[in-house]
């Protein structure tokens, strides 16, 4: 029956740009860090290389990460109470706590790491829990919604930690194809284990990808209507050209056809990353931007949002490039006092 | 709910509303909402083709869900229960994460733009601890809504829901709303897909 609506309000969306981002750099992380523990802690010889460069770019990403968590936050200076006022039925009581953990075992990891101290094996296996806990987590705080059906789906924390590891690898690529010697990857030797790897994975995250929206499309009217929306709403050009196309097909066939250029393999990198962010930002916003009731779509005020979230973005550059020589020179430091202490 | 203790409800016979808004505006006025945002709304509207045509009306507020969202996913257990169940947000606990506001399946809540904190209906609890019944129901001119104790069979709305029909919003969510239909037409029920409103 035809249906005229007179009168509805306009709704605004609870997520905007900055959790999108606060998802995607904590994937990244988590990533990031697995990677770096491949190696020393899990005996992985070809992956040893990568080990330090790796542990940096985890910690590097975490803090803009946790940044625009709290950034995004209503009320910041109460975020501490996360850690006082518990509620175990909540997936964000459970993050944070496992961020907390993640936080330090990373941050003791990598100095044991790079000071070569045995005690980073204990550390790293403490760290690599909580590390894909971290990847799960942000896929799993969506998932327990049943209002959007395109985050009430148990795929989402495993599509989350997939898309993450390639968002990892990618950023590995990048680096080594533009800027090795500022990241630490000049001796790396690990370049096809990385690429063998990866095509997996981005073979695994399409395939989770096209499993949850075909489980979606038949759940009801509200599953057709969220993928009809990525595929030919107003999501059609983050979802099919920017995630789809520039981020997953077209890396894809880079790396199965250009293994031997670091450099079309850092473009690789660069478009997988984007595709990463642009799935993070199609989940996030295509899931809650359809509405409940009537037929208004839901409002975004992303304006500040996507200032602060691109403002987070060099911060990540900068860290990038600063923390592995900020440690270093801590390293020798370190080890210049306890060598005098023991003269 | 345990039956001794009381479960503040409400009724709202859609067969006597007239879409006049005035629970709308003695909402805004009783809680001092900022502008652009409602804790009780009501939306409208013309079913049918002339000269068979049919003007719905379905007001919205917090269902007070038994089983709610907001308060599972509520990581500082700012959102609570107050008394007879009402679900209410403590502002002074409310870190603005905005997770309940993803998480409620009724568009019920949204960060104060000035607070940055969660808000939505409480069914007027101040009010009604002084005595009183929320703004809305004081205000209807068309005696379409009702509120009181669920657990109370002598109370106005448990003899509403003994004798009519009823229906809530999205019972297959499970959430068990303590906002009670009469007369509700299922066209206003959830979204109209077919007729999205294209994004400015």
């Amino acid at each position: 029956m035809d249906m005229t609506f007179i009168y509805q309000i306009e709704h605004h969306a609870a997520f905007g740009p900055l959790i999108v981002l606060y998802f995607f750099l904590a994937g990244l992380s988590a990533g990031l860090f697995i990677l770096s523990t491949l190696g020393p802690v899990f005996g992985i010889q070809k992956f040893k290389p990568l080990a330090k460069p790796t542990s940096t770019m985890a910690l590097a990403t975490l803090v803009p990460g946790l940044l625009a968590l709290v950034l995004d936050l209503g009320q910041p200076f109460r975020a501490l109470s996360l850690f006082y006022r518990v509620n175990f039925q909540s997936i964000m009581s459970w993050g944070s706590f496992i961020l907390l953990i993640y936080g330090i075992a990373s941050l003791i990891y990598t100095w044991y790491l790079w000071k070569e101290d045995a005690r980073m094996k204990t550390w790293g296996k403490i760290g690599v829990v909580f590390a894909a806990a971290l990847g799960l987590y942000t896929g799993f705080l969506l998932a327990v919604v049943p209002g959007h059906p395109l985050w009430n789906s148990a795929l989402l924390p495993l599509l989350f930690l997939i898309s993450g590891s390639v968002a990892a690898l990618s950023l590995i690529s990048l680096t080594k194809g533009f800027a090795p010697k500022a990241v630490g990857l000049e001796v790396m030797g690990s370049e096809e284990g990385i690429h063998t790897v990866k095509v997996w994975m981005v073979v695994l995250e399409i395939l989770l990808i096209a499993f949850h929206l075909l489980a979606v499309l038949t759940l009801n009217d509200a599953g057709r209507a969220v993928v009809q929306n990525l595929f030919s709403g107003t999501k059609q050009m983050s979802f099919m050209i920017v995630q789809l196309v520039i981020g997953m097909f077209l890396p894809l066939i880079l790396l199965l056809f250009s293994q031997r250029s670091t450099k079309i393999l850092g473009i690789s990198g660069l478009l997988s990353l984007i595709g990463v962010f642009a799935l993070r930002y199609n989940i996030v916003f295509g899931g809650e931007e359809l509405p409940q009731a009537g037929t208004q779509l839901y409002l975004f005020e992303g304006g500040s949002g996507w200032w602060l979230t691109a403002g987070l973005l060099v911060l990540l550059v900068i860290l990038l490039i600063g923390l592995p020589k900020i440690l270093q020179n801590m390293v020798k430091k370190s080890s210049g006092i306890a060598s005098s202490q023991s003269m | 709910m345990p039956e001794n203790k009381s479960h503040y409800g409400m009724v709202i016979d859609l067969r006597l509303c007239v879409g006049c808004h005035a629970c709308t505006v003695a909402c805004k006025m009783e809680n001092n909402l900022p502008e652009g945002f409602f804790r009780s709304w009501v939306v409208e509207a013309d079913k049918g083709e002339y000269p068979t045509v049919t003007r719905v009306k379905l007001p919205r507020l917090c269902n007070q869900c038994e089983s709610a969202p907001c308060e599972q996913v509520c990581p500082v257990k700012a959102t609570h229960r107050d008394e007879g169940g009402v679900v209410v947000v403590d502002s002074k606990k409310c870190i603005g994460c905005r997770y309940c506001i993803s998480a409620c399946p009724y568009d019920a809540r949204y960060i104060h733009p000035k607070k940055g904190t969660a808000d939505k209906c409480n069914l007027c609890l101040e009010r009604v601890k002084g005595g009183l019944m929320p703004a809305c129901v004081s205000t209807c001119i068309a005696h379409a809504r009702y509120f009181g104790d669920l657990n109370d069979p002598m109370s106005e709305v448990s003899q509403l829901l003994s004798e009519n029909s009823y229906q809530v919003l999205r019972s297959e969510l499970g959430t068990k709303p303590s906002v009670f239909y009469i007369g509700l037409d299922g066209a206003l029920a959830g979204a109209d897909y077919a007729n999205l409103a294209k994004r400015r």
